[in-house]
């Protein structure tokens, strides 16, 4: 069931009106019913994975929290050593379980195609696929989630939680179930327990959920819907296209990935609220960071602090040699590459990212000193301008590997980039021909310009839309609310004139 | 103390609630209040299918006598125009294009619901339709002019399958891509026609089609059975008008007809005589109709249907026969609840008057179509260069004397006019009066006409820039009843039995 969807629109009102109308105590259960149903409007058969990979992580959960429980009461350090070596076994336990069950269904096949690629090598004959496997929707992120709780307790960061149907609710919500934000049991489990103090009516929480929701689906649906027709004609058949097309091609992926993602996030967050629970921001102003760190402070937050907390830490971060520091960051992204999909493109990706940041950290104090030299004025707002603008420039290049087909698709479109120079597409009316049309394009680029107003809104003035438009007067809230619902509403692209793009981050 | 903090607290509470409510109610007021305008303009308007059942509802209660349904061959075969002002019948078509017949049925089951007509008219092309699903664009016209209602939606339940069902249940998910596509049309009333209002139905086919012989379908005696659900639509047509009682005639209208359609027909005319069901097959009886698709000035339009001369002499047909056999009231005098059937009655005979003047080739023969149609036409009008004093044009000019047009008016350097019902305003053109100009508002845009320097002028309806010939003459010619350009044609000079169309100065891109 889409966000975008028919079933939704009835869904998502039944749910909130059922939940505020039954006792207090029952409400979780029946969000916890919700979201199976919601899971399972895709493929009933996943729900056993996901009620499988509760279990597994609940069940360590108490075990973990008996053994420090005992671990408060041992006598001798040999106890505790004990029980700190069985408490590693059950985080042990529980991340092979589960990493079995996401490696086993997202990377058998990208596993197998690489050994029979090297036995093909080697002449030899390749294996053949025993069964055809269909990713289960959301499972990287759930099994991520689940995970951070089975961490948490074992840092003791968080109590186990003895009743399996709110845990199973924690990892089962459907506002964020299959594409994120990734929650922390410390936010949304303790949400779930409290669940029965939230009111029915709260004027301002509610209203600025469906802000919120109508926000995502503007974002999702006006921008990121159009900008997938050019961005899919023009990666579908890049052998055709110069550098104009694939220049423009790109960065309006990088908007449509941007809109596509944050949109499902910030409907997640909306209709959670309305709801009563407050999830994480999970997007803020990305294309405004000044560096690649910086962007990776403002993209997909609730994965990339995932990865800070449970795997570059663990790592041992930045306070080691630089040897390791450097090796930490490449772990994380590629790492992080793999976790976006299996396949070597996204690997490049994820390598690409922890290149810039490493040959960003390693020639900092250089760079510094270079500046000063040439008199630069880093403080200045045309050389921020400058910083956003590379920043964007190099994600973008590492777009290319994360929207293109293949490793050698990408190689291509960077080659035509560079040697196909083809700037007459700009005025003899091609750009026009390539599935959107002068008006599509201008509605395209207005809604942009709202993204961009909106972007700023969140960067300099530290306020996400709904809070920036709660803090203005009724009638200019009004009217920009309007405007989006109908925005959605005239130029959203649904209907049986479009195929429904699915939301990009399902695959991951 | 606090007992009253509580109470005030209390109170606070209580009007903090009731604050919520009444901004939430005139919020969801104010977004629905958009969303219906927004949805206004966007929704479809076609005449062929969707304007008919709301022009239907729009009438007098049991004002329409006969009720005309069935596909397109009703729309343009039966002319609404000629059965009031010859015979003062008040008829409706009420049809969509390649309309299956269970559309049908629960189109008339909407209109009888309003209208008890003394007959239906079933025109029967569509009873061989072999597919359980028609094409998306043919549910979208059968099926979205209906009122919302229980039968509109077991219509398109009938209409389309399940995984598209919800989208033209809803409606929106199929109009609201049309922003790419807005017209004058969509923003204004009547779709910014006069008379729209009156409309009966009947679209005017002014194109023209030629067979090399009239097809002869008379020799085929094979029966093709209806699909299970186009028979079972026959049957629930045949028990609606049974059950109202109301008489029922079946029809199929003439047109170039195959074998293996006649086949089907052979089965309906089975159909129909075993329930004792008037049946006509018009493709029986092209000589008794007078039908005539092979000379040039054949009844046929290129897309088999009946052009506005072949529409109007099967209409007269038809009217002559149910006025025979059915006694049917002439209402031309009957009064207010009639009206709109006179004004209907009167946009048809002009668009098919405007089609004489378009087949007027030579400058002669046009002014005497203009002449004949002056009450309800205004033409624009420029003699320029050697035009002027051309004795061809003068001559053919002077025949419009009777609107009060003085062709010695003309000087020799030319001159400019405007004709509205009667009235003559004219533009000078000499070199002194650059920039004068003769300004007239037409229903759907305004006409400009400004000399633009010696012996020049400069022709625009709206934004539409005409190229106005610099020697001989101009004239654009425009229906004030329908509302719509007839033409914008020249002559040039030393070829005034010739006329050719203006070209556009600004074509759309």
């Amino acid at each position: 069931m889409l966000f975008n969807s028919y079933q939704f629109l009835i869904f998502f009102p039944v749910v909130v009106a059922v939940y505020f109308v039954i006792p207090r105590r029952v409400r979780y259960l029946w969000l916890l019913v919700a979201s199976y149903y919601f899971y399972m409007s895709w493929n009933p058969k996943y729900a056993l994975l996901l009620a499988f990979s509760t279990a597994v992580t609940w069940v360590s959960g108490l075990l973990l929290g008996k053994l420090a429980s005992r671990g408060g009461t041992a006598r001798f350090a040999d106890d505790e050593r004990r029980i700190v070596f069985r408490k590693k076994l059950v985080v042990a336990g529980s991340f092979v379980v589960n990493l079995g069950i996401l490696a086993f269904f997202k990377y058998f096949d990208f596993v197998l195609n690489n050994i029979n690629v090297t036995l093909a090598v080697f002449s030899l004959q390749p294996f053949e696929k025993p069964f055809d496997l269909l990713l289960p929707v959301g499972i990287s992120f759930y099994t991520f989630q689940a995970l951070s709780y089975t961490m948490d307790v074992y840092r003791a960061q968080v109590a186990p939680e003895r009743n399996i149907l709110k845990y199973a609710l924690f990892v089962s919500f459907f506002p964020q179930l299959v594409a994120g934000p990734i929650e922390r049991s410390k936010n949304l489990l303790s949400q779930v327990n409290e669940c029965h103090k939230i009111n029915l009516w709260n004027y301002e929480r509610v209203a600025r959920g469906l802000i919120l929701m109508v926000w995502g689906y503007f974002l999702k649906m006006v921008i990121a819907d159009r900008a997938a027709i050019f961005v899919n004609e023009v990666y579908g058949n890049w052998e055709v296209y110069g550098s104009c097309e694939l220049v423009i091609g790109t960065v309006l992926f990088a908007f449509q990935i941007l809109c596509d993602f944050a949109g499902y996030s910030i409907i997640a967050i909306g209709a959670a609220r309305v709801m009563g629970f407050e999830l994480m921001e999970n997007f803020n102003a990305p294309y405004f960071a000044t560096s690649i760190q910086d962007f990776w402070r403002r993209w997909h937050i609730s994965l990339s602090t995932w990865f800070r907390d449970y795997l570059y830490f663990p790592l041992g971060g930045s306070r080691c040699s630089k040897a390791k520091h450097y090796r930490n960051i490449m772990i994380v992204f590629v790492v992080s590459g793999l976790w976006h999909g299996a396949s070597w493109s996204f690997v490049i990706w994820g390598f690409l990212h922890g290149a810039y940041q490493v040959v960003g950290i390693a020639t900092r104090g250089l760079r510094g000193r270079c500046w000063r030299r040439l008199g630069v004025k880093t403080d200045a707002l045309s050389w921020r301008f400058g910083r956003v603008v590379f920043t964007f420039l190099l994600v973008c290049v590492a777009w290319v590997f994360f929207r293109a087909d293949s490793v050698s698709d990408a190689f291509g479109i960077l080659g035509n980039i560079v040697c196909y120079w083809d700037p007459w597409v700009l005025f003899d009316g091609s750009i026009m021909r390539l599935g959107l049309s002068e008006l599509e394009f201008h509605i395209l680029i207005g809604a942009l310009c709202v993204l961009f107003a909106a972007d700023l809104g969140r960067r300099f003035l530290g306020m996400p839309v709904d809070e920036l438009l709660m803090s203005q007067n009724l009638i200019f809230r009004w009217a920009v609310v309007i405007g989006l619902v109908l925005a959605v509403f005239v130029f959203g692209v649904y209907g049986p004139d479009f195929i429904p793009q699915q939301f990009i981050y399902f695959q991951f | 103390m606090m007992a009253s903090s509580g109470k005030h607290s209390q109170e606070y509470s209580r009007k903090s609630w009731g604050c919520s409510v009444v901004k939430t109610f005139c919020f969801v007021v104010a977004l629905v209040l958009c969303l219906s305008a927004v949805s206004g303009v966007l929704k479809f308007k076609d005449g062929d299918g969707i304007e008919g059942p709301q022009l239907l509802r729009s009438l007098p209660d049991d004002s329409v006598d006969v009720l005309f349904v069935g596909s397109s061959r009703v729309f343009e075969n039966v002319n609404t125009g000629v059965l009031w002002s010859d015979y003062g019948i008040a008829g409706f078509d009420l049809a969509g294009s390649v309309q299956p017949l269970w559309n049908t049925y629960y189109s008339l089951k909407e209109a009888l619901e309003t209208q008890h007509p003394q007959l239906v008219v079933l025109e029967c092309f569509r009873a061989q339709e072999a597919n359980e699903y028609v094409d998306n664009a043919r549910i979208v016209k059968n099926t979205f002019g209906l009122a919302p209602s229980w039968n509109k939606l077991q219509d398109k339940m009938a209409s389309a399958g399940e995984d598209v069902l919800l989208d033209y249940v809803m409606e929106f998910p199929l109009y609201h891509t049309r922003y790419s596509n807005l017209t004058r049309q969509d923003f204004l009333p009547g779709k910014g026609m006069p008379n729209r209002d009156a409309w009966k139905g009947h679209g005017v086919n002014t194109t023209t089609g030629r067979l090399d012989a009239m097809p002869d379908v008379s020799g085929v005696t094979e029966r093709k059975e209806l699909t299970a659900k186009s028979l079972e639509y026959l049957e629930k047509i045949v028990e609606l008008c049974e059950s109202k009682g109301i008489e029922l005639v079946l029809i199929v209208a003439p047109a170039n007809l195959s074998a293996a359609e006649q086949a089907v027909y052979n089965s309906v005319s089975d159909f129909a005589a075993e329930r004792g069901i008037p049946f006509l097959n018009f493709n029986l009886m092209y000589d008794e109709v007078g039908m005539d698709f092979v000379s040039e000035s054949s009844d046929l339009a290129p897309d088999n249907h009946l052009n506005h001369r072949g529409a109007a002499k099967f209409t007269r047909y038809l009217a002559d026969w149910l006025k025979q056999n059915y006694g049917l009231p002439d209402r031309r005098e009957a009064g207010e609840e009639w009206e709109s059937w006179s004004r209907d009655s009167f946009t048809v005979r002009s668009e098919m008057a405007d089609q004489g003047i378009r087949d007027a080739a030579s400058l002669e023969s046009w002014v005497y179509q203009v002449n004949g149609n002056r009450n309800r036409i205004t033409v624009g009008l420029t003699v320029e260069g050697s035009a002027a004093t051309d004795e061809t044009v003068l001559g053919a000019l002077s025949g419009l004397a009777e609107a009060g047009f003085d062709v010695s008016a003309i000087p020799a350097e030319g001159a400019s006019f405007i004709l509205r019902e009667g009235n003559v305003e004219e533009l000078a053109l000499s070199a002194g009066s650059v920039g004068s100009q003769l300004v007239e508002k037409l229903w759907s845009a305004t006409l400009l006409m400004r000399a633009t320097g010696e012996g020049t002028c400069s022709l625009q309806l709206g934004i539409d820039k005409y190229n106005v010939a610099e020697n001989g003459v101009t004239a654009f010619v425009y229906d004030n009843v329908t509302g719509k350009t007839v033409e914008c044609v020249q002559w040039t000079a030393g070829s005034y039995s010739a006329k050719k169309t203006c070209s556009l100065l600004n074509p759309a891109a």
